[in-house]
């Protein structure tokens, strides 16, 4: 049984994916019962997540099952792409964009810089750092920082992240608040 | 209803109104060209931005840019093989094979060709149908849009791409990312874990924007290979003659009418009314050999039921606030950005709104014949972009619009995470518009649920008292125990045929 669930590509993709879809709807239904029960209303805050929590077990042991009545393959051949994968890539990208967001999270650096910084570097992964690519990529990150730091805040007027503790600790200015502080 | 009409396309007629039916459309064409890029992905990246927009304005540049990126995907399909959204899938069938004989031109001339009639006629009937549809919606109790809201989430599953079980996981999945947060009912906390920042729930745009945008661009970025090979455009010209259109004018017709009722039903997109649209006219074809060599029927079928598939779908989302289709799901959120309350009472309370949706489909469709015929050498050309610049772009573009939200990081992590979920969900192939049509509808589900059971003395059993409920139910039952019986009958009949 256990040959059938791991023998291809897919079926150790469904396979995971009930395991998961299994644990994450037990979290549900537990989060579920600890609610109390309904006062004047007949279906209470409960009854729906504990629903869906049980159709989801079921829907994932129909996959499963789906997996176990398939008919193996007679060479069980794994699944070919038809673009070569690139997960340190993709990997890459998702870490850069982690680090962009930890960059404003913490005020590490302006919205611009941040923004610049982030366009270069997940430029280079995404041009898997050929110099042919990425010599074109640090002018335009620039240029595209200082355009959307101008588009973002003086067009559509959205508040972004204009502090930056890192650039005040690098060339020792107070930042805007400290400033507006001092000049009042 | 043609006095609305007209006040609408003089409302249209002005500078700003027209300006965003022209941008929508022209930016829709452009995205919708890109391989990799959607129509979805273009509307949930500018609907932060239309913050501060007027209402009107941004809601008729969105269902204009819908307009366009289904057409765009056309080109992408035909000279790249690469469908440039789901929509044009079919068209790489026919498209591609004809433009590499040397009828590029051809290709595109009957695709856009296609798609302006197959949008038109499907707007005929968003004029005709919407306001008996909606007077008739308003006569609806909670138990009808219960029932409906259960029948587009089966319905979606079970017609979605790839199995059924996956799509009914991925719609009761979104379910459950909808339901964390403070319940409305009894004011009580749930499914929050302690986590303060869950107390108000996982807000709308940031699980669009990481489920339809940062999904995709993580999965660009793990298929980023080496750039497809472009046919070129050669120097004729993007126009047929009326009279050769006229041995096309039945399949034109059948297809659009089967793309505007496909469209109807509650959650169904244009990949699936261009893939019935496409199997029908081949069904129903004199030369059925011919389709996949490059045939013009083949694209005719496939432009004109995408097209007319967007006008169907915008009918439940302007008359019962359903969405007809999940880039319907990113409208509908965008309309309650916008302070604009979907459903039946629409056309009552909004009713000049509705007709400028209307008028601005029907503009934009014409707009996107002009644009398409005359610009689509030029688009031809600057499809192909290195996804090492575009990228990076459209990531921050994400970031900016999940954060502008509220101000809070809080929405960009949200953004983040459900970006690998999608991507991940993407891999085992479980299909994403299910997912965001559950999170959308999950809110209005329990509630018109607790709304019937309060209402109703016999508790479930007050379903049966409602004939159009108790038919939408049947509707959802018969559509999700249809695919077993399918299989047990193909069984059956191959067991017979080799006993």
């Amino acid at each position: 049984m256990l040959d059938r669930l791991t023998s291809t590509a897919e079926a150790r993709r469904d396979s995971a994916l009930a395991v998961v879809i299994i644990l994450f709807a037990a979290l549900l239904y537990w989060e579920a019962f600890k609610l109390p029960p309904p006062f004047f209303d007949p279906l209470g805050s409960a009854a729906v997540p504990k629903f869906v929590a049980c159709v989801l077990v079921v829907l994932a042991l129909m996959l499963i099952g789906q997996q176990l009545l398939k008919k193996s393959t007679a060479s069980g051949t794994p699944e070919e792409d038809a673009v070569r994968p690139m997960p340190l890539v993709a990997v890459g990208s998702v870490l850069a964009v982690v680090g962009y967001a930890l960059l404003l999270q913490y005020d590490l650096l302006s919205f611009r810089t941040a923004s610049i910084v982030f366009v270069f570097v997940l430029g280079s992964i995404l041009a898997r750092f050929s110099w042919r690519v990425m010599r074109w990529i640090l002018p335009i990150a620039v240029l595209l920082g200082f355009a959307f730091n101008f588009i973002f805040t003086q067009v559509f007027y959205i508040d972004l992240p204009q502090d930056s503790l890192l650039q005040n600790w690098l060339w020792d200015e107070p930042s805007p608040a400290e400033g507006a502080e001092n000049a009042g | 209803m043609l006095a609305d009409l007209g006040g609408a396309f003089a409302y249209l007629a002005q500078p700003w109104p027209f300006f965003y039916v022209l941008l929508g459309t022209s930016l829709g064409i452009f995205v919708g060209a890109i391989p990799g890029l959607t129509g979805g992905m273009l509307i949930a990246l500018v609907m932060p931005l239309t913050f501060y927009m007027d209402s009107t304005h941004a809601l008729v540049m969105m269902v204009a840019m819908y307009v366009g990126s289904v057409s765009g995907g056309l080109i992408s399909a035909t000279l790249l093989r690469m469908p440039g959204t789901p929509s044009s899938i079919m068209t790489t069938f026919d498209g591609h094979p004809m433009a590499a004989r040397g009828e590029p031109e051809r290709a595109l001339a009957l695709g856009i060709g296609a798609s302006l009639v197959g949008g038109l006629i499907a707007g005929f009937f968003l004029v005709v149908l919407s306001p008996p549809l909606s007077r008739w919606a308003m006569t609806f109790s909670p138990w009808e849009y219960f029932t409906m809201v259960l029948m587009a989430i089966v319905l979606i599953a079970s017609i979605s791409q790839g199995s059924m079980i996956k799509g009914l996981l991925a719609g009761f999945l979104g379910m459950v990312f909808a339901m964390p947060g403070l319940n409305e009912s009894d004011g009580q906390l749930r499914l929050t874990m302690g986590v303060h920042h869950l107390d108000g729930g996982f807000n709308l745009l940031p699980v669009l924007l990481g489920i339809f945008v940062m999904s995709q661009i993580i999965k660009d970025a793990y298929e980023i290979g080496k750039a497809p090979a472009q046919l070129k455009l050669g120097g004729a010209k993007i126009l047929l003659k009326l009279g050769e259109w006229k041995k096309h004018g039945i399949n034109i017709f059948r297809s659009a009418i089967i793309g505007t009722w496909i469209g109807i039903l509650p959650g169904v997109g244009a990949s699936i009314s261009a893939m019935v649209a496409y199997v029908t006219a081949k069904n129903l074809s004199k030369t059925p050999e011919k389709f996949g060599t490059g045939h013009e029927e083949g694209i005719i079928a496939s432009e004109a039921a995408n097209n007319a598939n967007v006008g169907g779908a915008l009918i439940p989302l302007i008359t019962m606030g359903i969405p007809g289709s999940p880039i319907d799901a990113i409208l509908l959120s965008a309309l309650i950005l916008h302070n604009i309350q979907p459903g039946p009472l629409l056309f009552l309370t909004n009713g000049e709104f509705v007709w400028a949706l209307i008028a601005a489909y029907l503009v934009a469709n014409i707009l996107m014949f002009m644009i398409m015929t005359v610009s689509v050498k030029w688009i031809s050309k600057v499809i192909i972009f290195n996804k090492a610049y575009l990228l990076p772009v459209i990531f921050v573009c994400c970031v900016v619009g999940a954060y502008a939200l509220s101000n809070r990081m809080y929405d960009v992590w949200v953004l983040i995470t459900f970006g690998v979920i999608g991507f991940f969900l993407d891999r085992c192939k479980v299909p994403l518009g299910p997912f965001v049509i559950g999170f959308v509808l999950a809110p209005i589900f329990e509630a018109e649920l607790r709304s019937s059971l309060q209402l109703s003395d016999n508790g479930f059993l007050g379903i049966l008292d409602r004939p159009i409920a108790s038919t939408f139910l049947a509707i959802s039952i018969a559509m999700l125990f249809w695919p077993f019986v399918q299989m047990w009958r193909t069984s059956k009949r191959s067991t017979s045929e080799s006993g």
